[in-house]
């Protein structure tokens, strides 16, 4: 009997409830700009791939451009916040979730300049190989075949390093047979407990079509985002 | 021949992996003293492995590193925020006359009483990259430790998930002249293709003409691409793995796109079942990587809330705010528990009706698959013919009662959209039932799957391993000791621990060496403080007293002074005469008690040799057991 009070007794909360979760759906309706993108309907999002992708769209914190060009992008961990480029398109099998870590992969591809680029961004939390940077820029540079040095770069809030690498690929029959690599390590100055490990790879796609691949720009583009590069818990605290 | 791989011999490398876990605890100490001492013990440990198995000597110079030592508790490093996904021993071994200048990395797997469901999500959905990270971690502090490092050569082993990250550094930096793996987690593409930059860069090239995207490129193809690459690379050479047809492991290896690199050599370890390989290869590729993607969404709901965190976030049903209400004690605390938290709930029922339906989807592609999946354990042997029917009824019965929990959520919507209270109400106790019904069905499962399960991680352990390997050679294995099988004198078949036998001869003998020396001692000291003490003290009086007596002049003051009656000033002493005689207490005859002694010592001593002496003669290998016992590590 007493079961039968209590699902009574939540059915008619529910049913309270059901009126109150009505209001709340037409109040946001009204406020528009409280919406996430991703409960939005594609047509009303902005008509480029970060938005129009599903999966893409689940990243994104607001449909204004932060910069020409570029959106705010969000992890899933809710860790970090960077500018991410309007025609990149989520990777899934670069990406993942868990508890210490978190991947973010996408491919953009500009078909008029023949640039196709990939990048990857790793979020680490409370690892131990986060605590000295000379091991964590030797792992980098072991998972680049990289002995170079790293330029490193501070913004108000971190530390960045970046390592760069051209690539040319002999025995492949191609036209663009090389590629443009960027590498490094971001760090929070106010913590060293998190960090993000990114790569960036650039390359021409199509053999005949001409390709405007240019090492500078491409390099801006990296620093673009990664200085964008923001530790979301730190800030909070 | 020179710095070859001093643990070639498969066995040792087994064992040394066995050995390696049961030190995990030990480890785990802070205080110097009390690090050097387990290292001691560690490394007497491998020094008796290597020569019960080779009857050889490991070189005197070895180093033991911790990777709980070096990176959980380096200095340099904050402790308190550590997490480090590797735990894993280095041993160090130097030798400049024979060339030997070598470091084996011994990697941590995971062991039976860990999450297994835990390391199934990594294994299944593609591990972090930060188990990688972590372990390349580990080895540059070793090199770090090592001060020799011209022609050092350096070789990992490893068991389950530890073969994924040596196998990853093996790839990605070529970092051992060779790996072991045993019963290991193979890597997957969408792990190597999130940590190995110069992979993707390949990868990227050779098909950037013909896909955009990475995830384009048709997954038969890019694993075929991948394993080119990482062949010319020339990485994978080095690579043996020793992998048991009955490994859970080895009957998932063939699905979600992992990738089997290096030699492989095959063992049956238990010869009743056959292993799951061929059921899990059964089912398609694709219906696999339909599971992983939806599975892999809530990986990190699974790590941070387990089961109920798992289910909360893939159905919306919350399982701790449900309990929440049937856990307080009486009508009106459950009334208030649930105004409470009225908003949790109404969130609840929102989400439910947006996931439940994916939810259901998957778990009925799942089922569909279960008869095929039963009937294979029936077939290679885990299962009755009882079971089998038991197993299919009840997984048949979850199913419906899923099925029923789908209609009666959606009738329940519809009632509240209607504001039928009282129907409502009656589809809630209706949900309420089918939720017990499923779980009263999930515990007969449970009964009745334990003892195949059990089977199944059993054919993942190291142990059946090593036995299977042996089992021509009369040699078994138990606890980290090493067992004989000899013939009795009736003929019965008698297993002879050896490493047990030797430590009880080793200490045996030690105690019988102190007792010796004990009496030895005990005969020193008494000849020393007893009958030479006696005499040399009874000498010196005598000396005394010829001097007293040829110089009596000498004493004149002496006995003036004792003596005032003696005589007036002046008076002399002509003669002393001393009577002399020198008594000791009554001591017994010493040596009887010392032939006693040294008798007992005796005994003590032919009762523990012939012990060592009846097990090898049981033996015909009798130089080699002979070695054995004369070790000291």
């Amino acid at each position: 009997m007493n079961k039968a009070l209590i699902i009574l007794s939540t059915v008619t909360v529910l049913l309270g409830g059901c009126g109150v979760k009505n209001d709340e759906a037409n109040h946001t309706q009204a406020g528009e700009e409280q919406k996430a993108p991703k409960d939005m309907d594609a047509k009303e999002l902005p008509q480029v791939t970060a938005f129009q992708d599903e999966a893409t769209r689940e990243y994104m914190v607001a449909t204004e451009e932060e910069e020409p060009g570029y959106y705010l992008l969000e992890s899933k961990s809710k860790k970090i916040r960077m500018l991410f480029p309007e025609e990149g398109k989520y990777v899934d099998l670069l990406s993942s979730y868990s508890k210490n870590e978190e991947s973010i992969g996408f491919d953009e591809y500009d078909k008029e300049a023949n640039i196709l680029m990939n990048g990857q961004i790793n979020y680490y939390y409370g690892q131990s190989f986060l605590q000295k940077t000379d091991t964590m820029l030797e792992i980098i540079s072991g998972k680049n075949s990289y002995s170079g040095e790293y330029q490193s770069e501070n913004t108000d809030d971190t530390e960045m390093y970046l390592g760069y690498k051209k690539s040319t690929f002999d025995n492949l029959d191609s036209k663009y047979n090389y590629s443009y690599r960027y590498f490094g390590f971001v760090k929070p100055n106010q913590s060293e407990n998190e960090g993000v490990e990114y790569s960036f790879i650039f390359t021409c796609k199509d053999d005949n079509q001409p390709c405007s691949l240019d090492e500078k720009d491409a390099r801006d583009k990296v620093k673009k985002m990664i200085s964008s590069i923001q530790f979301i818990s730190k800030k909070e605290e | 021949m020179t710095n070859v791989d001093i643990f070639a011999n498969e066995k040792v490398k087994l064992r040394l992996i066995q050995l390696e876990y049961t030190y995990k605890q030990e480890f785990n100490v802070t205080d110097p003293s009390e690090l050097e001492k387990v290292k001691e013990r560690f490394e007497a440990d491998v020094r008796r492995i290597y020569m019960e198995e080779t009857h050889l000597e490991l070189p005197k110079h070895i180093e033991i590193y911790s990777s709980n030592e070096l990176i959980k508790q380096n200095k340099d490093l904050d402790s308190s925020v550590v997490h480090s996904g590797y735990d894993g021993t280095a041993i160090y071994i130097e030798d400049e006359t024979n060339q030997v200048n070598q470091v084996h990395i011994i990697s941590q797997g995971s062991q039976e009483q860990e999450d297994w469901i835990y390391n199934g999500f990594g294994l299944f959905l593609g591990m972090d990259v930060g188990q990688y990270e972590a372990a390349k971690q580990f080895t540059i502090e070793v090199n770090q430790k090592i001060d020799l490092t011209e022609n050092l050569k350096s070789y990992a082993m490893g068991h389950s998930l530890a073969n994924n990250n040596q196998v990853m550094l093996q790839l990605i930096n070529g970092e051992f002249d060779g790996v072991y793996g045993v019963n290991g987690a193979q890597v997957s593409v969408k792990h190597l293709l999130k940590a190995d930059f110069e992979l993707r860069d390949y990868i990227i090239q050779v098909t950037k003409k013909e896909y955009v995207s990475i995830e384009d490129i048709p997954p038969e193809k890019l694993k075929a691409e991948i394993i080119k690459y990482y062949e010319d690379k020339g990485v994978t050479s080095n690579i043996t793995q020793r992998i048991s047809y009955d490994d859970p492991l080895y009957g998932v290896s063939g699905k979600a796109d992992f990738i089997t690199f290096g030699t492989v050599n095959m063992a049956d370890t238990n010869l009743e079942v056959e292993g799951i390989r061929n059921i899990l290869d059964s089912i398609p590729d694709d219906k696999v990587r339909a599971i992983q993607s939806y599975l892999r969404n809530y990986e990190a709901d699974y790590e941070e809330g387990g089961l109920n965190g798992f289910v909360k976030a893939s159905t919306g049903i919350d399982i701790d705010l449900i309990e929440s209400v049937m856990n307080a004690d009486g009508f009106f605390a459950k009334a208030g528990v649930v105004i409470n938290r009225k908003d949790d709930l109404i969130a609840m029922v929102s989400k439910v009706s947006n996931n439940l339906p994916a939810f259901i989807d998957m778990f009925h592609k799942t089922m569909e698959g279960s008869d095929l999946f039963i009937d294979g354990l029936a077939k290679n042997g885990y299962l009755d013919k009882d079971s089998q029917a038991k197993v299919k009824t009840e997984l048949r019965q979850v199913d419906q009662h899923v099925s029923n929990i789908e209609e009666q959520f959606n009738q329940l919507m519809q009632h509240l959209e209607d504001k039928e209270y009282k129907k409502a109400y009656d589809t809630i106790v209706d949900i309420w039932n089918e939720y017990q019904a499923i779980r009263d069905a999930l515990g007969v499962l449970q009964e009745e799957l334990e003892k195949p399960l059990e089977a199944i991680t059993e054919g993942h352990s190291i142990l059946p391993l090593l036995n299977a390997l042996s089992s021509l050679e009369g040699i078994s294995y138990s606890n980290g000791d090493i067992c004989y099988t000899g013939k009795s004198s009736s003929g019965e078949e008698i297993k002879w621990n050896i490493s047990s036998a030797v430590r009880i001869y080793q200490q045996g003998m030690k105690i019988v060496e102190d007792m010796e020396d004990s009496i030895r001692s005990y005969e020193r000291i008494y000849k020393n403080e007893i009958e030479d003490d006696f005499l040399t003290k009874k000498q010196r009086l005598i000396r005394e007293i010829h001097h007293i007596e040829s110089n009596p002049s000498d004493y004149l003051w002496d006995f003036q002074f004792l003596l005032p009656n003696l005589g007036n000033l002046g008076s002399k002493i002509e003669k002393i005469d001393v009577h002399e005689s020198f008594y000791t207490a009554p001591l017994p005859d010493n040596s009887n008690i010392l032939t006693e002694l040294k008798k007992q010592a005796t005994e003590n001593r032919r009762f523990i040799e012939e012990i060592r002496g009846s097990i090898e003669s049981l033996f015909e290998k009798e130089e080699m057991i002979s070695q054995l016992f004369d070790f000291k590590g």
